[in-house]
């Protein structure tokens, strides 16, 4: 199966105040038509700078973006505008997603307008989405304003811009963390479904497992700009093989009583400076780290089929 | 439970102006300065008792010198003419000269400020080292330079306001569009195709208007102070009614030597209130504009 | 006996709109030695009734009716300054914010001594001293004092309230949504902290938060809000494992298990009432799948069900039945 996007040695360097961050650096991935690949990482590994540089959104420092076999990274013009006709975004902060000026109807116009949808079927459009995201009957939402609507509704609305374009990749960065917990499961269902019946392809990014075992089947683990491991969800979960995933994994809570309450699998904090690159950034923070870990960076080697880790250990599994 | 805030940009900002106008009686007197004025220019014709160029006669010799009276409540001048009726029409030059040259002190500096903020870049460093130097331009001398080069007149005056207020509107306006150019908002115009041409001036502009508007209403005192001085120092328009031409006139015929103080002080007067309006209207939008600053 | 103990708790804010309840004729117990969770949506009321209890109400709120007893006193009729005395000493607050409610301009160890110096009467030696142990007690390096909170991550800034929080040995400590903005990793580390802590000092803790699973993870017990009062409570295991009120029961149903892959998440439909004016019955009842006309009419009283577990909620003795159907999501998408 051809890759619907795909991403090589995708690389950003920020420069702020004379210092040289490393955000992302040399991340490949793709994303099959109707597949669902979720992005996990603590805060400020490079998930958001991912994704960003996917969407052109950010100028990648190095590599190449290919979508539907186009090559993309260098877009402009014309050629943006189709992209982006077919690769939306979903914004982690609703209320701050749409333009505080503009009617949910004016909001949900700019796509179509911008993408020279022929007018005649905006408002067939319009009340489609609607309903997709189950804002019904739409007449009674699309004059109001984003601040006469709470935060589950003003997220569909933002769902309802990805979709109305008809795109053919959604990505969704935090989609529901600045939600309530009550209308969440909601906003997850709707994402969940939208997949299902348009067969869209997705990408979430979460630092939340939980959640991203429950949309997505692949999944990515950053560190620090990097790819750690990956593979299909449910394995990586249960039986994950680097280090830094089963800190991960280990620390989601459930919501049940009996649970593991052991200390985590891993030492120090993000904040402390990290190691020189000449070898594992993992390793002080590794419960495992051996001396080989300090002079050799390691490399994102196959460990069974569709699985892939970046760890000296040996029987990582 | 989270740290957003549920209330939106735009209404807060109209809540905030509101809260403003209550809470800051400067501000509030410097508009009311402005009302008044517009009135009066508007019913200038009901207003003035009588036509401010009409050369006033008592029997059959001009009334000049006239002091205050009940026909004259400001007396009259030295050529006869009805000091109240030149004042208020003065109002309407003062307006027309204040009006033009904020709007296009508006107009340069929110464009000018929403392009550097917007674009960055080259764009922004061109444009921040035009302001700097203008910011540098001594502004009488400009004027009255200009003026001599090319034909004296409130076209002159205009352009020099226009030409050398613009940073001020332009760095506010820059500085605003810099934090707007953040919000998610901004971003999602550009996820769903929007030029940048768009996004500048269909979703970000409308968001820096007010702010406009208030830097503008400090050019119309600016102006009328502007248009006082060329007049006054004889490159101005000589046959229009306006006050800096009342204050060349009363000085030219000895007004402090024969005491005539209702010769000057009651365009003076005017003058200072529209500039003293625009700066207490300054004051206040700091305040609104930097809050925190202003908290402190 | 309870550490603490609030009857018909009532907190008002003035708002344009005339008062709001916040908190409306509210129960609860705190057993000493024990954590709390107090879990609820957004705008249920959970901060204000943290900061009822700890008498740090903003200017618009005040405590309308009803008492809180604290170590066998009753509050209420305490003065402003033995109020005062009371905090920071036997009862200890961590705001929602206090990752930002740190003093970003004074180091960490001048905010240390102020509090144990000023409030606590210590020498400065004495309060050198203390911040050192506090530090090491919320595993951060007390070499770090002399820190700015900006130099400080999200986690560590956490911990670092918390230790402001036990600076004065308090017997509770109020902790509003401690780890809410933070990384798992780093979530699980603080409550790890708050865990062990509790259990060493023998403190009681109320620990707001909307996390089901934080309150699985780390609480003994747990009080559910819905729109200013409790709905449900008693021990965690207890309520977690057999919800009573339909709400619980929903909000277990909301949550993503990283271990299950087959599981539906069902939403809560609907949005909590307007506390300008709460509905007559169950406040619960136009998003509860359940509710009959009782519930529309008359609010149900809180009642006790087992030894240790109370709810108010009118079908309480069906819940074993209405358990099995809420886990249905054709069951509450009907209220849609
Ligand atoms: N515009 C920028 N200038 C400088 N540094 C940046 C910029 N944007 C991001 N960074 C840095 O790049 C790194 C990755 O940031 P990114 O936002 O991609 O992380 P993230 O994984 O999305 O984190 P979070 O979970 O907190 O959203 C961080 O160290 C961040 O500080
Ligand atoms: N200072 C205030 N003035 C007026 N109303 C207020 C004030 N603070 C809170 N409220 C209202 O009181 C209710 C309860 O608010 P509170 O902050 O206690 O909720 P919460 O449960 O802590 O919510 P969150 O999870 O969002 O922190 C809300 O409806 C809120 O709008
Ligand atoms: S009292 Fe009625 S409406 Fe309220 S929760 Fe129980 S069943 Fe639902
Ligand atoms: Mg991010
Ligand atoms: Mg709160």
């Amino acid at each position: 199966m051809t890759a619907l996007l795909q991403a090589e040695g995708l690389q950003k360097t920020f420069h702020s105040r004379g210092r040289e961050v490393h955000a992302v650096q040399n991340v490949s991935l793709s994303v099959s038509p109707g597949e669902a690949l979720g992005i996990v990482g603590e805060s400020g590994c490079g998930k958001t700078t991912t994704a960003r540089m996917l969407l052109r959104l950010e100028e990648p420092s190095a590599g190449r973006i290919m979508f539907d076999g186009a090559d993309i990274t260098n877009a402009h013009g014309r050629h943006l505008i189709a992209y982006r006709a077919r690769a939306q975004l979903v914004f982690q902060n609703p209320f701050d997603a749409l333009n505080p000026r503009f009617t949910i109807r004016r909001s949900l116009t700019e796509p179509l307008r911008n993408f020279a949808i022929p007018v005649s079927e905006h408002q067939d459009r319009i009340e489609s989405v609607m309903r997709r995201v189950r804002l019904v009957p739409a007449e009674s939402w699309l004059d109001r304003r984003p601040h006469e609507l709470s935060g589950g509704q003003l997220q569909r609305v933002v769902l309802a811009r990805a979709l109305i374009s008809g795109p053919s990749l959604i990505v969704a960065d935090e989609p529901v963390s600045m939600l309530d917990v009550s209308v969440r499961a909601g906003i997850l269902n709707v994402l969940r479904d939208a997949r299902d019946s348009l067969g869209l392809a997705a990408l979430y990014i979460s630092h939340d497992l939980a959640l991203i075992r429950y949309v997505c089947e692949q999944t990515i683990v950053m560190y620090l700009g990097r790819i750690v491991e990956q593979g299909p969800t449910a394995e990586l979960i249960s039986r994950p093989a680097h280090p830094y995933t089963r800190a991960l994994v280990a620390a989601v809570p459930v919501a049940r009583v009996e649970q593991n309450r052991e200390g985590l699998p891993i030492r120090g904090s993000l904040s402390d400076a990290p190691p020189d690159p000449s070898g594992c950034l993992f390793r002080n923070r590794c419960p495992s780290v051996m001396p080989r870990c300090a002079t050799e960076a390691p490399t994102l080697r196959t460990i069974a089929p569709g699985r892939m880790v970046a760890c000296h250990l040996e029987g990582a599994m | 439970m989270l740290y957003w805030t549920r209330e939106c940009p735009s209404v807060r900002s109209a809540s905030r102006v509101l809260r403003f106008l209550r809470h800051e009686p400067f501000a509030v007197a410097g508009g009311a300065i402005y009302f008044v004025i517009v009135v009066v220019a508007v019913f200038a014709d009901e207003l003035a008792p009588y036509d401010p160029r009409a050369i006033l006669k008592l029997g059959s010799r001009i009334a000049r010198y006239q002091p205050i009276s009940a026909q004259h409540w400001l007396g009259t001048n030295s050529s006869g003419r009805d000091v109240l009726s030149q004042v208020i029409w003065g109002t309407r030059s003062a307006l027309e000269v204040g009006l033009t040259a904020a709007i296009a002190v508006v107009a340069i500096g929110t464009v000018l400020g929403l392009l550097s903020g917007y674009l960055g870049g080259w764009v922004d460093r061109v444009i921040t080292w035009l302001a700097d130097i203008v910011l540098g331009l001594p502004f009488l001398p400009f004027m009255l330079v200009l003026a001599a080069l090319t034909h004296p007149g409130t076209g002159i005056v205009v352009f020099s306001v226009a030409a050398l207020l613009w940073p001020n509107t332009a760095r506010v306006i820059r500085a605003q569009v810099l934090s707007l150019r953040e919000r998610a908002w901004v971003e999602a115009a550009r996820v769903t195709g929007c030029s940048t041409t768009r996004i500048m001036f269909v979703h970000v502009l409308p968001q820096v208007l007010p702010l406009a508007a208030l830097y503008g209403s400090v050019a119309i005192g600016w102006a009328i102070l502007a248009e006082a001085s060329a007049s006054f120092l004889g490159f101005g328009d000589p046959t229009a009614i306006s006050w800096g031409v009342m204050l060349q006139e009363a000085y030219a015929n000895q007004a402090l030597s024969r005491g005539a103080w209702n010769w000057f002080a009651p365009p003076g007067a005017a003058i200072m209130a529209m500039v003293l309006a625009g700066f207490l209207i300054s004051r206040g939008s700091e305040r609104l504009l930097f809050p925190k600053l202003a908290d402190q | 006996m309870s550490l603490l103990s609030v009857r018909d708790l009532t907190v008002t804010y003035d708002t344009q709109r005339g008062p709001v309840r916040a908190v409306d004729g509210l129960d609860l117990d705190v057993p000493a030695g024990s954590i709390t969770g107090l879990v609820g949506e957004s705008g249920c009321g959970k901060s204000t009734l943290g900061r009822a209890l700890m008498g740090v109400l903003p200017d618009r709120g005040k405590i309308a009716a009803g008492e809180v007893i604290f170590e066998g006193q009753d509050l209420q009729t305490f003065s402003a300054s033995a109020r005062r005395a009371l905090r920071w000493r036997r009862m200890a607050f961590i705001p929602q914010t206090a990752m930002n409610a740190l003093d970003p301009v004074q180091r960490l160890s001048a905010q240390m001594a102020e509090i144990l110096i000023e409030r606590g009467g210590l020498s400065g030696r004495e309060a050198t001293a203390r911040s050192s142990e506090l530090f090491r007690l919320v595993g951060l390096d007390p070499a770090r004092l002399a820190a700015y909170p900006h130099h400080f991550s999200g986690g560590m800034r956490q911990r670092a309230s918390i230790a402001l929080a036990l600076a004065l040995n308090p017997s509770l400590v109020i902790a509003d949504e401690p780890v809410t903005a933070l990384d798992v990793i780093v979530q699980r580390q603080v409550l790890d902290v708050l865990r062990e802590l509790q259990a060493r000092l023998q403190l009681s803790m109320i620990l707001v938060t909307h996390d089901m699973a934080v309150v699985a993870y780390a609480c003994d017990r747990v009080a559910v809000m819905y729109a200013g009062q409790i709905v449900e409570a008693g021990l965690a295991a207890e309520v977690l494992e057999r919800p009573l009120h339909p709400y619980t029961m929903g909000l277990t149903h909301a949550f993503p298990d990283v271990h299950d892959s087959q599981m539906s998440l069902v939403p809560i439909e609907g949005s909590p009432p307007d506390l300008h004016t709460p509905p007559p019955g169950c406040r619960f009842a136009a998003r509860c799948p359940f509710a009959d006309a009782r519930c529309n009419n008359e609010p149900p009283p809180s009642r006790p069900f087992g030894p240790d577990h109370l709810v108010a909620c009118w079908h309480a003795e069906d819940a074993t039945t209405l358990r099995g159907r809420a886990a249905d999501p054709q069951t509450w998408a009907a209220i849609a």
